[in-house]
Parts: structure tokens; C-alpha cells; sequence
């Protein structure tokens, strides 16, 4: 551009090319293209830069572009109804999935030791009666020994053999009870366990299917 | 036929009525895409996402030039692939020297002995414009591409690239500028009168 132009030229010069500068413009642009030869000049640039990017000519399409019914069927119905289907039911389940894991690992300690307390208590409390039982008649024994002199066989043998008997079925209840708990308490725990897998399974299923019918949907 | 009645049925899911709007309009399409992205591939891909697009969205259409509606979705699918390769740069296919600049002109593609001299320099031409024109920024060829290949007024290209028409005024001024200088490089190539200039004393 000649450096006497100005912008503000230059740009009314390109639209006045265009004929889409308003009138009253027009015809003051016009009324100085006559006495100044520099903005004839640009003008004459400007209409042989336009004329020679016009002359580009207009290309034939190397193909047609006309769509067929599963083109326009599948992206415009089919691909992206089933993604969103797909991708909720995805969500939906991921999010109650978080919902039953958070709430099992508040909730593991009430839920899941409660009935193993209650079958260990009873048993650990016989076991506790015995071993005091047995101490007290230890006890006893040595002191009537010293005091009274009393021989050993004095004291009841089938009464220690009880006490004994008693106090080891006592401990023998506290620590068969272990084993057997997993088969009576998973009731509600299993469930749970159950509804954890299903909803991890649907989630992960689910996702899948999104993100297959998303990349059918941009193929 | 003309559009309206086309375009009515084609709202309606008459697939046919649409597919002869895209055999009207997919030189146009092609052309705008072709100048903004420079290569045939990427080109063809724009407007046939362009004209999916289309009918897709054709309930959006609300009147006017049918033209410039496809062609804002047309220049809006090249600015996406433009954005995209700009995240994603790819190695160009252009030849290059020992020096590992680009060589200038794709015509070393064609085989010259097989055309005639004029068509030739037709070809190189609009290479060179074409060269000049990737050389603008994307806001300013789409502008020249509007107004001066695809013929739109400032009205319709502002509703095209959704600016206002001071925009385009401005952005026509300048590429246009831009051009005028690049050009000048390929005096051999431009009309007798550009190249007038050009030897003119300063």
C-alpha cells in the first residue's frame, strides 16, 4: 500500500471495489479520487488484487457428497440415541455403585461384626464363669491344705473333673464358635456383595456399549 | 424446483429433495473448503461433515440464503479441523529442498509436457493464489474466499463468520493488502497490467 494511504482509506477503497459503501461516502470517496492521484492508484491496486483472486476458478467437487439413508439415518438417529441410552444407564449405575460402596464401608462394623458378636459374647462369658469357677476351687484347695492339713484326695475329684470339664467346654465353645460363623451371618452381607457386582458389571457393560456406539457414531 | 420447496421436503425426512440441494451446492462447498484448507483430502472431508451437518440441523434453518447458511457450516467444520491439526500437527506432504524448506509450487505434481502452455500458467496462477492465500491467518481468507470466490456481500459474509459487517470490512481491506503484496512475488505469473506496475520506476 502507498504509504500516503491511510487505513481508513484503504478499507473505504476496498468496500467502494465492492460497491457496498453508503452513498454519501461514495460520493465524497469519488469527489477526492479526482483530484488525488495516489487514491487512484490504490484503487487501481485494489481492483487487480480483487479481479486476480476472483479469477480463481470454481472447483468441481471430485465427488458427490450426497448422503444415503445410513449415512444421514445412523448419525442423525440411530449412533447417538443409543450412545445417550447407553451413556446414562452407564452414569445411573456407576453412581449407585458409589452409593452402596460408601455406604457398606460405613455401615461394614454395625452390619457385618454385629452377629459375629452375638454368636462370640454368650460363648466368651461361659468361658470367662468357668475359668473363675476353677480358680476359686484352686484357691480354695491350697488354703484347706495349709490350714486344715486335709489330704489331697479330700477334695472331690469328680467336682474337679466337672469344674474342668465345665471350664474347658466353656473355652471349647468360645473358640468353636469362630469357625462356624461365616456360614450363618453373610445373609445381609451377601447381598450386598451381590448388588455391588451386578452394578459394577452393568456400569462397566454400559460404558462399554457408550463408547462403541460413539466411535460407530463418528466412523 | 427451486430451494424453499426442496427444503421444506427435506425438513420433512425426504432424503432425496436434500441430496439434490448438495449436488447444487457441493461445488460451492467443496471450493470454500478446498481454498481454506489447501489440500483435497481434508477438503472433501469438511463438506461432507458439512452437509451431514446440515441435515442434521436443518430444522435450524430460519430463511435467507441457503448459500451462506452451508457456508458458515462449511467454515465452521474447517475451523474445527484447523483447531484440531493445530492441537495435533501432521508432517506436510509439500516437498522439500536440501535445505528442508518447503519447495515453492505443487506443481511439480502435474506433468507439464501434457498440457498446454496456457492452461499451465492458468494452474500455476491459481497455485500462486492459493499459496498467497494460505499465507493469511484463517479469519482473514475466509473473508476474501466469501466476498471474492463465493460472491457473498458484506451482509452475508458477517452472517457467515457471525460478525458484524465492519468486521468483515475490515478484515477484506487488510487480506486484500496482504494479498497485493504477496502476489507481487509471482509477477510472471499476473496480468499484464500487475505486472506493469511492478516494473514501474518508484
Amino acid at each position: 500500500m502507498n504509504e500516503r494511504i491511510s487505513r481508513r482509506d484503504w478499507e473505504q477503497l476496498s468496500a467502494f471495489v465492492d460497491d457496498q459503501l453508503p452513498a454519501r461516502e461514495c460520493a465524497r470517496l469519488e469527489a477526492r479520487l479526482r483530484t488525488d492521484s495516489n487514491l487512484r492508484q490504490a484503487l487501481d491496486d485494489l481492483r487487480m488484487t480483487s479481479s486476480t483472486v476472483k479469477s480463481l476458478p470454481r472447483l468441481h467437487a471430485p465427488r458427490n457428497f450426497t448422503l444415503t439413508s445410513e449415512t444421514a439415518g445412523q448419525r442423525q438417529k440411530g449412533a447417538p440415541r443409543l450412545f445417550d441410552t447407553f451413556r446414562l444407564a452407564s452414569a445411573i449405575s456407576s453412581a449407585l455403585l458409589a452409593i452402596v460402596l460408601v455406604g457398606d464401608l460405613l455401615a461394614v462394623d454395625r452390619v457385618s461384626l454385629a452377629p459375629y458378636q452375638e454368636m462370640v459374647a454368650p460363648a466368651a462369658e461361659r468361658a470367662v464363669e468357668a475359668t473363675f469357677e476353677v480358680e476359686a476351687v484352686e484357691e480354695q484347695a491350697p488354703s484347706a491344705m495349709v490350714l486344715e492339713a486335709a489330704p489331697p484326695e479330700e477334695i472331690p475329684p469328680m467336682a474337679e473333673e466337672s469344674l474342668e470339664k465345665e471350664a474347658g467346654e466353656g473355652l471349647a465353645d468360645a473358640t468353636e464358635a469362630e469357625p462356624e460363623t461365616p456360614e450363618v451371618v453373610p445373609a445381609p452381607m451377601a447381598a450386598v456383595r451381590l448388588a455391588e457386582i451386578l452394578l459394577g458389571a452393568i456400569a462397566l457393560v454400559t460404558g462399554a456399549a457408550a463408547y462403541y456406539f460413539r466411535r460407530r457414531g463418528r466412523s | 424446483m427451486d430451494d424453499a420447496v426442496l427444503i421444506q421436503r427435506a425438513r420433512q425426512g425426504d432424503l432425496d429433495a436434500f441430496n439434490r440441494l448438495v449436488l447444487a451446492y457441493q461445488d460451492r462447498l467443496y471450493t470454500q473448503a478446498y481454498r481454506v484448507m489447501g489440500e483435497q483430502g481434508a477438503a472433501e472431508d469438511a463438506t461432507q461433515e458439512a452437509f451431514i451437518s446440515a441435515y442434521r440441523k436443518l430444522h435450524t434453518y430460519r430463511g435467507g440464503s441457503f448459500q451462506a447458511w452451508l457456508l458458515r457450516i462449511v467454515t465452521n467444520a474447517c475451523y474445527d479441523e484447523l483447531r484440531r491439526r493445530k492441537r495435533k500437527p501432521v508432517s506436510s506432504l509439500e516437498p522439500r529442498d536440501q535445505q528442508g524448506e518447503e519447495i515453492e509450487s505443487p506443481g511439480w505434481m502435474v506433468d507439464p509436457g501434457e498440457l498446454p502452455e496456457e492452461t499451465l500458467q492458468k494452474k500455476e496462477l491459481a497455485a500462486a493464489i492459493q499459496r498467497c492465500l494460505d499465507q493469511l491467518s484463517t479469519d482473514f481468507r475466509m473473508v476474501v474466499l466469501l466476498v471474492d470466490v463465493q460472491g457473498l456481500d458484506y451482509r452475508q459474509a458477517a452472517q457467515v463468520i457471525e460478525k458484524p459487517m465492519g468486521t468483515v470490512k475490515s478484515r477484506l481491506a487488510r487480506a486484500r493488502l496482504r494479498m497485493q503484496d504477496c502476489l507481487q512475488q509471482f509477477g510472471e505469473l499476473l496480468p499484464f497490467s500487475f505486472r506493469l506496475k511492478e516494473e514501474a520506476p518508484v
